[in-house]
């Protein structure tokens, strides 16, 4: 147990005291000043300046797409009152085509009636010409078989009359005739 | 420590310090000197953030790729939540040195965690301490360029406290701001550094060596549940060292752009 402690603090005294863990080596601070000033440099002469130049290209890259988003929306816009003023005038280009066909129908419809009365009337006016003609026939039909029958009765009644009764009856016909 | 460690003899030797431990750490005639792996790893810590910024923003395109979307974004971050976000007017003139020492100590924190190397240049005193120190020149020059005398005679007679309390505050004030500021700066980073590495170093050492023993099937069935325990436990803190190495780096950096405010705008 003696030994191993005594072996201990011969590596101990060898390996040096506390303080010398603190203290910096001096090629350990040159590489340090060598390495860090290679990093600085690098950062400050190459590094930010081209991270700035890539930021600034980025910005007016996306102010050139804004840019052009808001021209393209100008342009749609304008499109837009374009179109709607091109449906609003179809609506009303469609409303008088509408109203004309509307207005159209209704001539052609009252001209159809006008006709129709006019025809009907023709039939009716035909009709009644025809229903006049057909009555003056029925009638001179009527008299001239009134007449044949007058004829016959009168012949029959002549043959059964004496002369004087026929004269008698021919003198009161005239004279209702007169 | 893993590889020095397998000249040792693990059941009859109490204290073993490898012999080979020297060569694992310094490569000899290196270009005709002797170079340490520690100064490999700094300047190593440069050519990283130096290489991938320069991939990240080469093209410089209008829509970035994935690459130079994460190195826009630290440098925002960098520039606008702690150059302008702390020290305001007048900080964009700081963002150089402010993302340079971000990125620097980052790489050289997650060298703590990066399989191969684990080890974190910034937990030895050098990085922290001249890191440190830059920015003390930089806040303290800032200071005397603003107010000129003004600077150190408002550190050692402050305004705006009561005369009885003027002496004590003042010189209170002028060593927190003169001498522990600039220490306390360094030590921050390198005690959090130095713990985690050895905590890591500790965890992970001891399961390999609870896991890959000598000695027969019984022996290595005894004592593999207890390396797999530190195995389990070392990966947890490896997370949560990935995690100090980002934020120690944040750290340093916030309270380096703070220090300079304070120096740049008195008033406040």
């Amino acid at each position: 147990m003696n030994m191993n402690l005594e072996i201990l603090l011969a590596e101990a005294e060898e390996s040096g005291s506390g303080i010398d863990l603190l203290l910096p080596a001096t090629s350990e601070l040159v590489a340090g000043v060598a390495a860090f000033a290679i990093v600085f440099f690098f950062i400050w002469k190459w590094a930010l300046p081209a991270l700035n130049e890539t930021l600034e290209n980025r910005a007016s890259a996306i102010e050139g797409q804004i840019k052009e988003a808001e021209e393209t929306k100008a342009e749609a816009e304008k499109s837009k009152s374009e179109y709607d003023e091109l449906v609003s005038n179809a609506d009303a280009e469609v409303q008088k085509i509408i109203d004309e066909g509307k207005a159209a129908a209704e001539k052609i419809k009252e001209d159809m009636i006008a006709e129709a009365k006019k025809e009907a009337d023709s039939i009716v006016e035909k009709a009644k010409s025809d229903s006049e003609a057909e009555k003056e026939r029925v009638s001179t039909e009527l008299k001239s078989e009134v007449a044949d029958l007058s004829l016959e009765i009168s012949q029959k009644v002549a043959s059964s009359m004496t002369k004087k009764d026929q004269q008698k009856l021919i003198d009161k016909f005239i004279k209702d005739m007169g | 420590m893993i590889t020095a460690a397998e000249t040792c003899d693990f059941v009859n030797q109490v204290v073993c310090k490898p012999a080979n431990v020297k060569e694992l750490f310094e490569f000899t005639n290196f270009a005709g000197t002797q170079i340490s792996r520690t100064e490999v790893l700094i300047l190593l810590a440069a050519i990283i953030p130096v290489v991938v910024v320069f991939f990240g923003l080469r093209k410089k395109s209008v829509v970035p790729g994935k690459l130079q979307s994460a190195v826009e974004s630290i440098f925002s971050f960098v520039k606008d939540e702690i150059a302008l976000g702390v020290i305001g007017r007048g900080g964009e003139k700081f963002t150089p040195y402010l993302v340079s020492i971000f990125l620097f100590i980052l790489v050289g924190n997650l060298f703590e965690v990066a399989p191969l190397i684990n080890f974190p240049v910034t937990s030895r005193m050098a990085l922290p301490l001249f890191l440190s120190l830059i920015t003390y020149f930089i806040f303290v020059f800032v200071g005397i360029r603003e107010e000129g005398f003004g600077y150190i005679s408002h550190l050692v007679w402050p305004p705006g406290v009561p005369v009885a309390l003027k002496p004590l505050v003042g010189i209170i004030e002028l060593v927190s701001v003169l001498l522990v500021r600039p220490f306390s700066l360094a030590v921050r980073l390198f005690a959090n550094l130095v713990a985690g590495h050895v905590m890591l170093s500790l965890l992970l050492a001891s399961a390999y060596f609870f896991i890959v023993q000598p000695g027969g099937a019984d022996y290595i069935l005894s004592k593999a549940p207890v390396g797999l325990a530190w195995f389990t436990l070392g990966l947890g803190i490896y997370g949560f060292e990935l995690i100090v190495s980002i934020l120690q780096a944040y750290i340093f950096t916030l309270l380096s752009a703070v220090y300079i405010q304070t120096s740049l705008h008195p008033e406040h």
